[in-house]
């Protein structure tokens, strides 16, 4: 996707995002009728913020923590349209409003892979190239009718310092950016003069001269977002009404009658001037005004700083996104928990252990829940359950507990999303000093080979879930604390990956035992070359089973032999039984390329680790092994990775 | 005659012209600068348009006027009774005269101007 796509949907998400703020700000208008516009004219703040700003901070005091959204939030960015819709192989939008999204997905044309461009991609360039079009030409209005009111206000002549009168205009207003000038007309009258130009040094207190033309900046940039017009008209009013307001507070209420005389007498059509209307004084509404004017009281102490409390309270609410597991009530969080409950109750008797719950995200209109109960024997594991809207568990896939690594990492597909999960643990241990070293994870960053990138901020104890639109491999995991110091990657643990398995009311533990069966078929054939390397493997762990270190020996490198190999353990295990060899096809996440002489095998094991081992008693239950091609033609085992 | 018809703005700086013709181009700017807030180039812009349209003249940066302020304003005259008053003079002055006094000077003087006129 070039960088005009990614512009445009991401202005197209700002615009959904900021269209949800609108309509919250204009209702809280209507409840604000009758109190002064410039709690009104303040509310506008936030759509402003979501129309130029594609992110934000979360808070549980998110407006958006009221409305049940869907769409996914991808680092502090809503993504109702996924950045990459041109390549999915479904394109799916998710605006919020389900019979929207039916609709529009049920048009949106699949990717086709063996076509060298596909239609989606298609749709968005050409709804990009559409979009940047009109911003060009309402920009190119826009300069041209700036330039020329400049050369109309060119003759206009100096009354005093910084105001000017013309007859080329037919109402006051306050022109210009850096050192903004007021312009009258002529011939308005003494009384007149001294209301308009009160009215237009307050503008120009207030900053309105900058913050008009930047409002209309961001408007077209949403040109194509109706809604956002009638918030531009809206909120000029309030600008203008709030203004009246702060001429009426420093001359006080006995200006009113004259004030609003001034207005009713200057008041002027407005000559279909969409683009840059400057402020103008008897500009428009001149009825609502003047009722506003005259309407116009001091609110009490305590109402104004009640107000100015709640104002701030829901600019806030407009600005902060929700809170990462916003949507999900307590009440839904209780009966998740029933649900997985009850299911390790039926699904696994014995399991006398405390069921833990990690992690709860929403997933589509379900939910995903990571959890853990130990059955006290064997090796600990998570599952990852998916659970429907109606809580009813639809299927499970396993997940691995970090043992020497500081965290584990699995991937489950599930149709063209790929769901990343796992547990933070606050030590790592490094097999090259055999010391346990502490970490800090307050973020977790996963990027895939596709160049997607999702970076989330984690809590230790809770584990980690995270939905990513693509089904790329995993290149790397990245564990930060809250500093931004990298704590581990995948150098130091590994990313398993598994399937779901359906869950249909009834015991899954079958279908496990055939996973743990010796060795998995592989997917494909395998070359010469990697059966003779297979058998290496094989004949390796035959001696790991039997302690039989020379005959390892006999069958590693030099360098395996100088760092692995100690008196009575072999990278802190005394035996190793592999259960299960798989051949990794792109090593790449390894940090190694694929090559002739190099091959790596995933390997599960039972094993002992020996006491010595900062390890003991956990067990590291599963790793890849490297192997290189010798000079000989033989293979050897090099060296163990974890990830 | 619409040759006499001028903007505000033009009949402000022909006004400074027939105050001080003659007057010399750098002059001019430095006046128009100082009375109407005009920037150097605004005031040759409207210099040459007035040079134009035949109401000023610049000989070697000396700035004259070739009307005369009289012209201007018994132009501007009509117009307001034609736009107005439907060119009716009574009509102009019973809307002129209504609601105040004339000091018994100036009846005098309207008096006069009135039986030049009919001679």
């Amino acid at each position: 996707m070039s960088l005009l796509q990614d512009l445009f949907i991401y202005i197209v998400n700002m615009s959904i995002t900021a269209s949800y703020v609108a309509i919250g700000v204009i209702f809280i208008r209507l409840l604000l009728k009758k109190a002064p516009k410039i709690f009104s004219y303040i509310l506008w703040v936030p759509v402003l913020f979501r129309l130029v700003c594609p992110f934000s901070f979360n808070s549980v005091f998110s407006f958006f923590n009221l409305i049940n959204l869907d769409a996914k939030q991808k680092s502090g960015i809503f993504e109702f349209i996924p950045q990459n819709i041109g390549l999915m192989r479904t394109p799916v939008i998710q605006s919020g409003v389900g019979s929207i999204d039916r609709a529009v997905n049920a048009s949106l044309p699949p990717a086709t892979p063996a076509a060298s461009v596909n239609f989606m991609q298609i749709w968005v360039t050409v709804f990009s190239l559409i979009w940047i079009f009109g911003v060009i030409m309402l920009l190119i209005y826009s300069i041209i009718s700036y330039a020329k009111i400049k050369r109309k206000l060119q003759t206009a002549t100096r009354m005093e310092v910084n105001v000017f009168e013309t007859d080329a205009i037919g109402t006051a207003f306050v022109c210009g950016f850096i050192r903004p000038k007021i312009y009258v007309p002529v011939n308005i009258g003494d009384a007149n003069l001294s209301y308009i130009l009160e009215h237009e040094r307050a503008h120009i207190r207030r900053k309105d001269y900058l913050t008009k033309p930047f409002a209309f900046l961001a408007l077209i940039l949403h040109w194509f977002n109706p809604l956002m017009w009638m918030c531009f008209a809206l909120m000029s009013r309030d600008m203008e009404m709030s203004c009246d307001e702060s001429v009426m507070h420093r001359l006080g209420d006995s200006a009113k009658s004259g004030y609003s005389g001034s207005l009713l007498s200057l008041s002027v059509k407005r000559k279909g001037l969409l683009a840059v209307n400057p402020l103008a004084f008897g500009e428009s509404h001149v009825k609502v005004r003047i009722k506003n004017v005259l309407n116009y009281k001091k609110p009490a102490f305590w109402v104004a700083m009640t107000m100015v409390m709640a104002i701030c309270l829901a600019v806030i609410a407009f600005v902060a996104n929700p809170s990462k597991e916003g949507t999900i009530s307590g009440e839904g969080k209780r009966r998740l928990e029933d649900v997985v409950d009850e299911y390790y109750l039926e699904a696994d008797p014995a399991n006398k252990g405390t069921l833990r719950i990690y992690n709860i995200k929403k997933y589509g209109s379900g939910y995903l829940v990571l959890t853990e109960k130990y059955r006290g024997e064997g090796e600990s594991f998570s599952v990852l359950f998916l659970v429907n809207h109606d809580f009813s568990i639809v299927a499970k896939a396993q997940g691995n507990l970090p043992i020497s690594p500081c965290f584990s990492a699995n991937v489950v597909k599930d149709q063209d999303k790929s769901i990343v999960y796992g547990n933070f643990k606050s030590k790592k241990w490094e097999p090259k000093t055999d010391t346990l070293v502490n970490v800090q994870i307050d973020s977790i960053k996963i990027i895939f080979e596709d160049g997607t990138i999702i970076k989330e901020e984690v809590s230790m104890d809770k584990g980690y879930i995270i939905v990513a639109d693509t089904i790329a491999k995993i290149k790397n995991i990245e564990v930060y604390n809250n500093i931004g110091e990298l704590q581990s990657d995948l150098n130091d643990s590994f990313c398993s990956e598994y399937g779901f398995i359906k869950v249909e009311n009834e015991t899954v533990s079958r279908q496990e035992e055939e996973n743990d069966s010796n060795t998995i078929p592989m997917p494909g054939a395998m070359t010469d070359e990697e059966q003779k390397a297979l058998q290496v493997v094989k004949e390796y762990f035959g001696a790991f089973v039997e302690a039989d270190y020379d005959k390892m020996r006999t069958l590693a490198t030099e360098n395996h032999n100088r760092n692995l190999v100690h008196d009575g353990d072999v990278w802190g295990m005394k035996w190793a039984k592999a259960k299960q060899i798989e051949l990794i096809r792109e090593p790449r996440f390894l940090g190694i390329e694929d090559s002739e002489s190099v091959l790596v095998f995933y390997v599960s094991v039972d094993m002992e680790t020996v006491k010595r081992s900062a390890q003991y008693p956990a067990t590291q239950n599963s790793f890849y092994v490297v192997l290189i091609k010798g000079d000989d033609g033989n293979w050897r085992v090099d060296r163990y990775a974890t990830g | 005659m619409e040759k006499y018809k001028l903007f505000d703005a033009e009949y402000k700086f022909v006004s400074i012209i027939w105050d001080n013709e003659p007057i010399n181009s750098t002059g001019l700017v430095k006046l128009c600068a100082d009375k109407l807030g005009w920037k150097k180039s605004t005031t040759y812009t409207v210099l040459k348009k007035l040079c134009e349209r035949g109401i000023l003249q610049n000989r070697d940066a000396t700035v004259t006027s070739l009307v005369k302020r009289e012209d201007v304003q018994r132009y501007e005259s009509k117009a307001v009774l034609e736009k107005t008053f439907d060119g009716s003079l009574p009509k102009f002055l019973t809307a002129f005269l209504s609601g105040r006094k004339l000091s018994e000077q100036e009846a005098e003087e309207l008096k006069r101007i009135i039986e030049e006129a009919v001679k």
